[in-house]
């Protein structure tokens, strides 16, 4: 990917994909959102994955999830990402914390963003093609992810982009399914006057 | 992937369900408008790969049919404790009606059967309709839901309301397994072989539906055929002719209890979901027109199927078990399902 802007975010460009740089919280993510959908040409409808780190009670480190359901734990609301591609890593409930978890009382991904990205995409998009892929960064056993090298960090992604690759190969293809079908010419106005002319 | 209101996760019918499923991924929510019916989603995307929601209904457990419709003379209700179907028929309003293509369950059938009790109670001489399956196919889902098997035997302790269960499915399992009520009506809707095959996706052969109902007649069950919706081909009176040729060969007389015809007609809003969600679809670029707030196929073409199909039909069957028309209620879009709370 080539660099596309380094301000307000860092983002990039691909053939056919676009990444943005949120940095941590449910603000930068949720600002960092919306400012891809516009920057990259306020096209609806297109797949958008938020892939960040997260931890978990008894999850391996470098284990990776697809959230099927999002709580804010500051506000308490809930969303429910729609999956209708297979799923090439089990799914996972995640909670959005505004600060670092070291303690994990529920089974769930704890992360930062989240929250904040799912519902601003779904502005631009439908809830079938807006997904959130997890990395575990921490767990009950290996605490404390901030203090965690990047180039580690880098690594717990790097291992996974196989399986965040497919799933975002299906979800692109349905968001061109859903494209086609936006663009698909309606045959109703043809209709009228048409057919049923041997009962005259 | 089930989802579960955390109000219904310990009741037994939820419990019974997700045995079904050992392997599903079950997620509670608070509410199940929560995940159905929300804004950002696509009923088509969806119907790909649809889940279940087990869910405990609130209020507005049964509506009367509004005025000119249901059957004449009598009073007529409906009730559904599920929303969705799992067919895919391209001609049904449930195509758009939600935004959401999850199978919705109210597993807290013992209230609607309250409610329906009271009304019936209430309503002391008259002739009482219930029909189930104008949200829903009555028994499509009857392995998990076991609805009939709950439905029929509550319905049997009053002799005198009728129970119509409508349905294009062969799951009637549980029905063969119980008595068959004299006031209970299987009802089968039918399209001709080659309308079924082009626009009742995923559904049972007109001929498996045929040999569904020869097993309920040897065991008694009372009958209703529902050649709803009439649909437009250009040889529509040979095909018509050879479906009732078909289903009079197979089906006694005796078993019978009565035979509808319905044209088709959706609000014209339900219309315009439909073709924003399958523009491709054929059936839409038949002779169809508005007329005020419905599309209809052209009223000449429609009486003309109509008088086609009921003079076939009268062939067939006496005048006395022939119901002109027997639609429920007018087919409109339903982007809140307001009669059970909170949905976005």
């Amino acid at each position: 990917m080539e660099p596309a802007a380094e301000s307000p975010f860092s983002v990039y460009r691909g053939e056919d994909s676009w990444l943005i740089v949120s940095g941590p919280g449910k603000a930068a993510t949720a600002a960092a959102t919306a400012y891809l959908h516009l920057f990259s040409g306020g096209e609806m409808g297109r797949a958008w994955i938020n892939v960040g780190l997260g931890g978990h009670s008894a999850r391996a480190v470098g284990e990776s999830v697809i959230a099927h359901k999002i709580s804010d734990g500051a506000s308490g609301t809930s969303w429910y990402p729609q999956l209708v591609v297979d799923s090439p890593r089990p799914t996972a409930p995640v909670l959005t914390v505004e600060r670092v978890e070291e303690e994990y009382s529920l089974p769930w991904v704890y992360d930062s963003e989240a929250a904040g990205f799912f519902p601003t995409a779904c502005r631009f998009s439908v809830a079938e093609l807006v997904h959130c892929f997890k990395v575990v960064s921490d767990n009950s056993d290996a605490t404390l992810s901030r203090r965690m090298s990047s180039t580690f960090l880098e690594h717990l992604i790097a291992r996974n982009l196989g399986d965040l690759e497919t799933f975002a190969r299906d979800l692109a293809a349905l968001a061109e399914e859903l494209a086609r079908l936006a663009a698909s010419p309606c045959r109703l106005p043809a209709l009228a006057g048409k057919s049923g002319d041997d009962l005259r | 992937m089930i989802y579960v209101e955390e109000d219904v996760l310990n009741h037994p019918r939820t419990l019974a369900i997700q045995n079904r499923f050992p392997d599903a991924e079950v997620v509670s929510c608070a509410r199940y408008g929560e995940i159905f019916n929300r804004r950002a989603q696509h009923f088509r995307l969806q119907k790909r790969r649809p889940s279940l929601i087990l869910a405990k209904k609130h209020r507005n457990f049964v509506h009367e049919a509004p005025s000119g419709f249901g059957v004449a003379g009598a009073r007529s209700f409906v009730f559904d404790p599920m929303l969705n179907c799992i067919y895919d028929c391209r001609y049904c309003y449930l195509q758009g009606m939600f935004r959401s293509a999850h199978y919705v369950v109210f597993v807290n059938y013992e209230d609607y059967q309250w409610a329906m009790e009271e009304k019936i109670r209430a309503l002391p001489g008259e002739e009482l309709w219930f029909f189930s399956g104008y949200h829903c196919d009555s028994l499509a889902l009857e392995p998990v839901t076991r609805l009939a098997a709950s439905f029929v035997p509550f319905f049997s302790r009053f002799p005198q309301v009728i129970l119509e269960l409508r349905t294009k499915s062969t799951q009637i399992k549980s029905l063969l397994d119980l008595e068959a009520p004299p006031n209970v009506v299987v009802a089968f809707s039918f399209t001709p072989e080659e309308v079924q095959a082009a626009q009742e996706h995923e559904t049972p052969s007109v001929d498996r539906r045929i040999r569904a109902m020869e097993r309920l007649q040897e065991r008694g069950w009372r009958l209703g055929l529902r050649f709803d919706p009439l649909i437009y081909t250009e040889d529509f009176r040979e095909q018509y002719r050879r479906l009732f040729r078909q289903v009079f060969g197979s089906l006694r007389l005796g078993s019978l209890h009565s035979v509808s015809v319905g044209p088709f007609r959706l609000a014209a809003d339900a219309f315009k979901a439909m073709v924003r969600l399958y523009p491709e679809a054929p059936l839409f670029a038949g002779p169809l027109e508005q007329e005020n707030d419905y599309v209809a196929y052209r009223r000449e073409l429609e009486e003309a199927m109509v008088e086609f199909c009921t003079a076939e039909l009268l062939r067939h069957v006496p005048q006395e078990i022939f119901l002109p028309s027997l639609s429920v209620a007018p087919a409109t879009p339903a982007y809140s399902t307001a009669a059970s709370g909170p949905v976005p």
